[in-house]
């Protein structure tokens, strides 16, 4: 089982800021999507998406947009909904005058396992962004979807939330037999948990595979004009010291 | 998990029973305003008359009582609350759709059309042999619904996104003001007179004829809005957001945005502009019961309800003999109630 998608070129005006691309990701894996600032990240991650256009199949079949969560990148919002009903909101398709115990249990659960239950009741317009962020990506995994797109979902997240939504949509995509891609600026916690990696630069495919095949001091050096030191964690992960 | 998921169902059922607590409240505050607004008047008509009237209904004996409030009190009353909730209602979705916490229902120039239908339809005269007391209400109408037309039909081109409907409907607003203008310009003083009167908004004009249209249409667009309630509250997390939920983003704003429309054009054509009611209940509501949207549409109309009922009560009770245009008094009162809101709102980004 897996993903794959054929995405067609984005222009904006006259100019083509994503060259087309094929994409294979095998089922139960993250795609992190690197690259540096304006490489074209967002645009691939909507396209994929199919904010417009549906381009993403699941073993050849079309993807309907039920089956595929998209969250973009953060920003404030001022609404004054409960960060339950914020989360219920996952189940949009589903929800009636009366809401079902089962979504409520679900909602309430799936805030359990985030560790956010303690902000259940708190109105979205309180929170920092970066618990924002966390709630949204609540709503997400609430719809279930099988292809999971995250636009930097960990940009206002200390390092310890970091660690939590990583190893949360890690094993998402394990347990449930999804695809989680999500774009990342810290290329340490990119080695350590995604399972492939795709460079872009300049709307282009620079590579996509392994962590290994991704992450050399050549590519490093090439796209954000850095030199890396590679170093070894003691549990073998790749740690990237930038210099 | 068992454990969270039950405090989550206990502490929504308490938060519930709050919202249909506040939502019960503000229909018997709407009650009371009521019973209070049958009772003022410059008749000075007393209680017992009034309730004797009110048992004895449309035929009876006490002609003249009968007449008052039959004719009179009554219908300006139902009037009153339906143009409030009609505008309240209105108010929120505008608000809602276009993201904007000052947004109302004239917001898009609706009002100004509607003046200028009027201003025509009493410059004019009665044309196709209709009354004027109809025909300027129908001119009224079918200048919102045009200038409705226009803003719908550049937001199917350009997208229904906030820019591009506040722009639009600047421009609109600007457009039917200077045409309203013209017409008032090239009217005689005693048409003038009219067209100024009929812009001020009051509930005078009301009849059982306006009373039956306008609670028509807000009978008929009430299942519509209350059907996207869920689709309202998920346009609150911002347009991606909303989008990648699964909802059509702009056909859901194209959709409100007539519903809007016919709310406002409803609401205004009989009785003139009546200013800050939409931009204030909306407030209220949220304030009161979130932006839970299957609590905060009906509050939102209520509110919009008891703000005007209430300001036809003052407009009686403030010079004995004469009743003031609620217009007048929602636009004075409407003043500091909106300097809260802007003193009260929260810049963007502050946590």
């Amino acid at each position: 089982m897996s993903l794959t998608a054929d995405l067609p070129p984005v222009f904006k005006g006259r100019s083509q800021i994503l060259q087309p691309m094929q994409i294979a990701v095998p089922a139960g894996q993250v795609l992190g999507v690197i690259g540096p600032n304006g490489a074209g990240k967002s645009t691939l991650l909507r396209s994929l998406a199919g904010i417009d256009v549906l381009h993403a199949r699941w073993n050849g079949q079309p993807l309907s947009h039920r089956q595929i969560g998209y969250m973009p990148q953060a920003f404030q919002m001022n609404a004054r909904l409960s960060v339950l009903e914020a989360v219920l909101l996952g189940k949009r398709e589903a929800l009636g005058w009366r809401i079902a115990t089962a979504d409520l249990e679900a909602a309430g659960a799936v805030l359990a396992d985030l560790g956010l239950a303690h902000l259940e009741g708190r109105s979205m317009d309180r929170l920092s962004g970066g618990q924002q962020q966390m709630v949204l990506l609540a709503q997400r995994i609430l719809r279930a979807p099988r292809l999971l797109v995250l636009d930097e979902p960990t940009s206002a997240l200390d390092l310890h939330h970091q660690l939590v939504i990583l190893r949360h949509l890690k094993s998402y995509a394990q347990d449930k037999g999804a695809v989680v891609a999500l774009a990342l600026h810290d290329l340490t916690l990119a080695a350590r948990f995604c399972d492939r990696l795709l460079l872009i630069d300049k709307g282009q495919r620079l590579v996509i595979g392994d962590n290994e095949t991704v992450l050399t001091s050549r590519q490093i050096t090439e796209s954000w004009n850095i030199t890396p030191e590679l170093l070894r964690a003691r549990d073998g992960f790749c740690v990237i010291v930038p210099h | 998990m068992t454990d969270a998921a039950q405090t989550s169902g206990g502490l929504y059922a308490r938060r519930i029973r709050a919202r249909a607590a506040a939502v019960l409240a503000a229909a018997a505050a709407l009650g009371l305003l009521l019973a209070a607004d049958l009772v003022t008047g410059p008749s000075g008509m007393s209680l017992a008359d009034l309730n004797a009237a009110l048992w004895a209904g449309p035929a009876g004996q006490d002609r003249a009582a009968a007449a008052i409030l039959w004719q009179i009190r009554l219908p300006q009353s139902l009037m009153a609350a339906l143009v409030g909730a009609s505008l309240g209602l209105a108010g929120l979705m505008m608000q809602t759709i276009l993201g904007n916490p000052l947004a109302s229902p004239f917001t898009l120039g609706f009002s100004a059309a509607a003046g200028f239908g009027a201003a025509l339809s009493i410059l004019f005269g009665g044309l196709w042999g209709l009354p004027q007391w109809l025909q300027t209400p129908l001119a009224a109408f079918a200048m919102t619904l045009a200038a409705a037309a226009l803003i719908y039909l550049i937001a199917r081109a350009k997208g229904a996104i906030p820019e591009v409907l506040v722009l639009a409907g600047i421009a609109v607003l600007f457009f039917f003001q200077s045409l309203q203008s013209l017409v008032q310009f090239m009217a005689s003083p005693e048409v003038l007179q009219q067209i100024v009167f009929w812009l001020f908004g009051s509930l005078l004009k009301a009849s059982w004829t306006s009373v039956q249209v306008c609670g028509a249409i807000l009978l008929i667009c009430l299942p519509f809005v209350l059907r996207d309630a869920w689709n309202l509250t998920a346009l609150r997390m911002g347009d991606a957001n909303a989008a990648s939920l699964g909802l059509d983003v702009n056909r859901l704003r194209r959709r409100s945005f007539l519903l809007v429309a016919a709310l406002t054009a409803g609401a205004v054509c009989f009785t003139g502009t009546i200013g800050f009611v939409g931009l204030i209940a909306p407030h209220i509501a949220r304030a009161a019961v979130g932006e839970d949207h299957r609590f905060a549409l009906p509050t939102a109309a209520l509110m919009g309800a008891v703000i005007l009922v209430a300001a036809s009560v003052i407009g009686k009770l403030i010079s004995p003999g004469a009743v003031i245009p609620v217009g007048i008094i929602t636009a004075i009162a409407g003043i500091p109630m909106l300097l809260t809101v802007i003193l009260t709102l929260k810049p963007t980004g502050a946590r």
